[in-house]
């Protein structure tokens, strides 16, 4: 499912935090927001997802965003945030199910295909084994891909993930993203992004869009928008950015002389 | 996870999960076990009297008012005993544990705290308020057509839960959890200070309030339950079928959201029908607290987390509570009785710091 932004803008108390922001992600692409803290970027997602109110317009496919109404929209968006509320003592299983409240009936309960569909999420997700257990039990990695196999079993062909590599060691970050290319790639699903690991973002992402102050100032392949200049610029922060010679770009942070300025001094 | 991500092709229509048969067979048995304990409850709080009835005649009674052409040989005043004495007290208490049980449940779902009880939002201030104005006011209450108690008590309760949410709302752009339930408590502070100062003012009703204030079953009779029943049936129908919401809204009041649930709506719907409930309850039997808190908690404690199964069997086991504890409230010191309110409370105190220390030990 296509997704088209244009004009979006959103303000909390009246003062704007997402500015005229336009871009356009295709079926089956992978979008992602960088930018730093505060950016803007979470906004976005939230949006997207129809949590906030906003001015201007969304599209996914046809339909206009804001003409869905709630049940519909969470069939078409599965929003995935950066710290899932994760209830310690319910089970694997029954918070993946959760992902099929789409699906039921206000007062209803899950068909026989609902538990189907939960149940063949848990086998790909290899979570099979960790049905019964509770989710606060499980490790951090654990954690992060039953929230993704609650936002798989809404099948919906948007999925939007609000730093989904934030609370994981190297291996188990790139593994939780390897996982999202491959169901993208079999569920032909469009992912929109937000992360900080900028060499990950390089790594996975079609296309990266970098948000400073609410406002999209770059948007393209990795190459194009990790550069050197840009992100010292928009992240306060002095930067390598390095070809690996094999096709990948390494963002890595430089150490300063002491007494230069701080990201938030330096914009 | 290194060697678990490979993609894998879907294959066509699988069976659920192997583990959920047997989670719902469980869950079946512990059903049919709360029925039991329930009936068994009921039983034994109709055999149990003052009057020294042998259990052929009490349940020669029972049996004769179902359809089944049999006729007990019980004489009139014990057929009058176990029938209008007995039995309506014993299906009250049902009614009243039920009711709160399923309303603490709710709510502790809706609200996300683990002490939330039925009361949490100013019902049983207002009904106090309520209970006490009409006791102060009404000089003879025998010339009205209804008890003019628990129909004030009935409406202050209403009226405060919906001062309550009013406030609640009103003053945040996104209305929280936590400001209803301040909200709640400033209400509830409120309504309780009217009511003292009039029950101040008007030292000869004391003790009728107080008795009030206090729980109790004593004048339970078939009217009163036909008066509760309709409330609780509605009431109790709709939070039975939104167990699976309170599921949902166990993920935070955003994810529901973007679940497409609206969290806003679901908790409005519940604080209704538990208040409607609430109040019902709270008009003929007083204020009977605890129930609410202990027999949640300790369904939950056996049963997990699903408000699918913790509200069901908090509807048996509160009533199968209350009806015991009616049993001890006037069988202890015949024949006075103990106030139904002090007799939960005494079991229910203890208990509800056991609770408290095995939460604190949770991970």
């Amino acid at each position: 499912m296509r997704v088209t932004v244009a004009d979006l803008r959103v303000a909390y108390d009246g003062r704007e935090v997402v500015s005229g922001i336009s871009f356009g992600v295709p079926s089956g692409g992978w979008l992602c927001l960088i930018g730093p803290n505060g950016s803007g970027k979470t906004t976005l997602l939230r949006a997207l997802c129809g949590l906030v109110g906003f001015a201007g317009e969304v599209r996914l496919g046809d339909e206009p965003l804001d003409a869905a109404r709630r049940r519909h929209l969470a069939r078409l968006v599965a929003y995935v945030p950066q710290r899932p509320v994760l209830p310690a003592a319910m089970s694997v299983a029954e918070y993946v199910a959760l992902g099929r409240t789409p699906y039921i009936a206000f007062f209803g309960t899950e068909s026989r295909h609902d538990r189907v569909v939960a149940a063949e999420v848990l086998e790909r997700l290899d979570l099979a084994a960790l049905a019964g257990r509770q989710l606060g039990s499980l490790s951090g990695g654990e954690a992060q891909r039953a929230v993704l196999g609650r936002a798989l079993a809404q099948q919906a062909p948007l999925l939007l993930l609000d730093e989904p590599t934030a609370a994981l060691d190297v291996g188990h970050g790139q593994h939780v993203l390897e996982l999202v290319d491959a169901l993208r790639d079999e569920r032909q699903l469009t992912v929109v992004s937000a992360m900080h690991d900028l060499t990950l973002a390089g790594e996975f992402a079609d296309r990266l869009a970098l948000l400073a102050g609410g406002r999209i100032i770059a948007v393209g392949t990795a190459r194009e928008v990790l550069t050197a200049r840009t992100l010292a610029r928009h992240y306060g922060a002095e930067l390598r950015v390095i070809e690996d010679g094999l096709g990948g770009i390494v963002v890595l942070p430089r150490r300063r002389p002491p007494r230069r300025r701080g990201p938030d001094e330096g914009r | 996870m290194a060697d678990q991500t490979a993609p894998r092709r879907l294959t066509g229509r699988r069976d659920a999960p192997a583990g959920e048969p047997a989670r719902t067979r469980r869950g079946a048995w512990l059903f049919a076990g709360a029925c039991l304990v329930l009936v068994g409850a009921a039983l034994l709080a109709v055999l149990i009297g003052p009057a020294d009835l042998s259990p052929d005649t009490v349940l020669g009674v029972l049996v004769s008012k179902l359809p089944l052409g049999f006729r007990s040989h019980a004489s009139a005043l014990d057929a009058g005993i176990v029938w209008q004495i007995r039995a309506p007290r014993v299906v009250l208490g049902g009614i009243v544990g039920a009711t709160l049980a399923m309303a603490g449940a709710s709510y502790q779902g809706v609200f996300q705290n683990p002490l939330a009880d039925p009361y949490l939002l100013g019902v049983a201030a207002g009904a106090g308020l309520g209970a006490t104005l009409a006791v102060a006011a009404v000089a003879d209450p025998a010339a009205w057509a209804i008890d003019p108690v628990p129909l004030a008590a009935f409406v202050g309760a209403l009226v405060a839960v919906a001062v309550t949410y009013v406030l609640g709302r009103s003053g945040q752009r996104q209305r929280t959890t936590t400001s209803l339930i301040l909200a709640g408590v400033a209400v509830g502070s409120f309504f309780t200070a009217i009511q003292t100062y009039t029950q101040q003012r008007n030292t000869p009703t004391l003790m009728q309030v107080y008795s009030w204030i206090l729980g109790g079953l004593s004048t339970a009779d078939w009217r009163e339950v036909e008066l509760v029943a309709p409330y609780v049936a509605v009431c109790g129908a709709v939070l039975v079928a939104s167990r699976r919401l309170l599921d949902v809204m166990a993920v935070g009041d955003e994810e529901a959201d973007s679940l497409g649930v609206k969290a806003g709506r679901v908790r409005l719907l519940i604080v209704i029908a538990s208040t409607l409930a609430t109040a019902a309850v709270v008009a003929v039997s007083g204020l009977v607290g605890f129930v609410g808190i202990i027999v949640p908690h300790t369904v939950r404690l056996v049963v997990g987390p699903s408000y699918r199964r913790i509200l069901p069997l908090s509807i048996l086991v509160g009533a199968a509570f209350l009806i015991l504890a009616d049993l001890v409230a006037r069988s202890v010191l015949p024949p006075a009785e103990v106030p139904l309110g002090v007799v939960t409370a005494f079991v229910g105190a203890p208990f509800f710091l056991v609770v408290l220390r095995q939460s604190r030990r949770a991970p």
